[in-house]
């Protein structure tokens, strides 16, 4: 096990270097693992023949621009032939993950879950969307946490806080540029952007409820997700305003997950908000009660 | 008296300091990593033939050269660790700007005896009878891949005249993810029996403006790209052809230079 050592300024920067319940580290391994079971067995199985052998649409040249030269995209399924490559390596993958859900060497099993993560992502880019990519950095994470020393005493384990760290400051970049993008364009200045998403009926999975609601409705949602994701990042270090920004950001996925084709988008930017609850105190209440 | 804790190796100091600097790193660079998307820098070669699917501003932000090159090899290291990693940034979702049409795909086959086979979309609401409520996760990646060959014409409107300044250049698109739509012809081609033709098309269904009463109006069909298994393209031509809007055909593509 590795303890972390940062150069100063950083070793100076308790908000980095203070340790952090182990309880919190677990929980983010824990729930990365059953984001992507649930986005393995349920989002990519019944697609895999179709996205991700040769004879639908992937394979391992199905895509050789993504492989160019001058870009460092790399995947493993380039080695592997495409008669049981990629059956092998989702195998592999799901083993892996399952490994990571129960803690076994979760170093390795995270680094083999990235890299599976990469080489199916590489493959067929069309099939992926932002979930993956906060999937990717989610894994690296993991891997990071399986390197975390072990405390002599589990009751009162800590563990170091920066890979809870560098989650926060993903989740503070993707709110806040997303809203920045979305600034450039009239449909979200002027509100009717989520009435047009919602009216979508190739986007919407109950168009039928989606379109039904009223139109102010849909401009208050434009309106509430620019202002959300552009006070993000100071709303969530301010400890007032905290818990209102994340119960606002859980709901907004939770809600997209059941109404739009996000998919694993909603369910991997909810694993970011697991390290926020306070898993210690909960286990010391149930510990307390038997 | 407790005994005090073992001195670490020399190898486990390093790993430490490993671990330390990759944190810092992981810490810095989604900040820059986005920042530097909005900063113009020019195009390596990786970048261009066909242009690489990126949000990345292309041009100079300075007319001072090292400045400007200083900053590009910032932007060509964030970005290459970025695919090595899997961690690419660039949050533009949902933008630019949501269309108010519904855009679906489907294809078109002609087959050897003469008949012309349709095969909709799942997620096409026309012919598919959807269900009160789809279940996430089941079709998501399924309509990734869609929604990555509707997006190409999403901002076409088939009510505007074809040579209207705010329509899209649908060749441009085709040239530009030929590979994509290739490989999608030939999937339809071989699930539904041997074709002369395949064509890709893409029904418009219009949403009717806010508060609006009434009729959103009539559906549209435009034709996008096309394949055609027997016909070998001319030298230094694609295999794709794109439907000319304005011409009101389908037209010959330049390919890319080979790397």
């Amino acid at each position: 096990m590795i303890r972390p050592r940062f150069q100063w300024p950083f070793s100076r920067w308790r908000w980095l270097t203070d340790p952090i319940p182990a309880e919190r580290l677990a929980a983010v391994r824990i729930a990365t693992a059953v984001a992507l079971l649930i986005d393995l067995l349920f989002g990519c199985l019944p697609s895999f023949h179709l996205l991700f052998t040769a004879d639908g649409l992937g394979g391992r040249d199905a895509y050789p621009i993504r492989f160019r030269d001058g870009t460092l995209y790399w995947s493993l399924l380039k080695w592997l032939p495409d008669a049981w490559g990629p059956h092998a390596l989702m195998g592999i993958w799901i083993a892996a993950a399952v490994a990571m859900l129960v803690g076994y060497r979760v170093f390795l099993t995270a680094l083999v879950c990235w890299a599976c993560a990469v080489s199916f992502w590489n493959v067929n880019p069309w099939a992926c969307n932002g979930g993956d990519q906060l999937r990717n950095a989610l894994l690296l994470t993991v891997a990071c946490i399986g390197l975390a020393p072990s405390s002599p005493r589990p009751k009162e384990a800590v563990a170091p806080a920066w890979p809870v760290r560098v989650m926060l400051v993903q989740m503070c970049c993707m709110y806040f540029f997303s809203a920045l993008y979305k600034l450039r364009w009239a449909e979200w200045r002027d509100g009717s952007a989520m009435y047009y998403v919602n009216h979508n009926r190739a986007w919407s999975m109950c168009p039928d409820l989606t379109t039904a609601l009223p139109v102010w409705l849909h401009f208050f949602s434009t309106w509430l997700t620019l202002a959300w994701e552009l006070s993000f990042p100071v709303l969530v270090c301010v400890r007032r305003t905290r818990p209102w920004v994340l119960w606002l950001g859980a709901g907004f996925h939770v809600a997209t997950l059941v109404t739009l084709e996000v998919g694993s988008f909603a369910t991997y930017s909810l694993v970011y908000y697991v390290p926020f609850v306070a898993w210690e105190r909960r286990r010391k209440s149930v510990e307390s009660r038997c | 008296m407790t005994p005090s804790p073992p001195r670490p190796s020399l190898i486990h100091t390093a790993c430490g300091w490993l671990v330390g600097l990759f944190a810092v790193w992981q810490l810095v660079f989604p900040a820059l990593a986005n920042v530097l998307e909005f900063v113009p820098i020019r195009p390596t070669a990786g970048d261009q033939n066909p242009p690489l699917e990126s949000t990345q501003r292309w041009g100079r932000f300075t007319s001072n050269d090292t400045l400007q090159s200083s900053v590009e090899a910032v932007g060509y290291g964030v970005a290459w660790y970025a695919q090595l990693t899997g961690q690419e940034h660039g949050w533009d979702m949902f933008t630019p700007g949501f269309p108010p049409d519904t855009v679906v795909p489907f294809a078109e086959l002609d087959t050897a005896d003469g008949r012309t086979v349709r095969v909709h979309s799942r997620f096409d609401p026309v012919e598919y009878r959807q269900p009160w409520m789809r279940l996430p996760f089941r079709h998501d990646r399924e309509f990734n891949h869609e929604a990555n060959l509707f997006m190409l014409a999403w901002h076409f409107d088939p009510k505007l005249p074809a040579d209207h300044p705010r329509q899209p250049d649908l060749r441009r698109k085709v040239r530009e993810n030929e590979e994509l739509l290739t490989r999608w012809l030939k999937y339809q081609r071989r699930r539904h029996g041997d074709a002369t033709e395949v064509r890709l098309m893409l029904r418009y269904l219009p949403t009717a403006k806010p508060g609006a009463v009434g009729d959103a109006g009539e559906p549209a069909e435009l034709p996008f790209a096309r394949w055609r298994p027997g016909v070998i393209p001319a030298e230094g031509k694609l295999a794709v052809e794109a439907f000319d809007p304005r011409a009101k055909r389908f037209v010959t593509l330049d390919g890319w230079d080979e790397p």
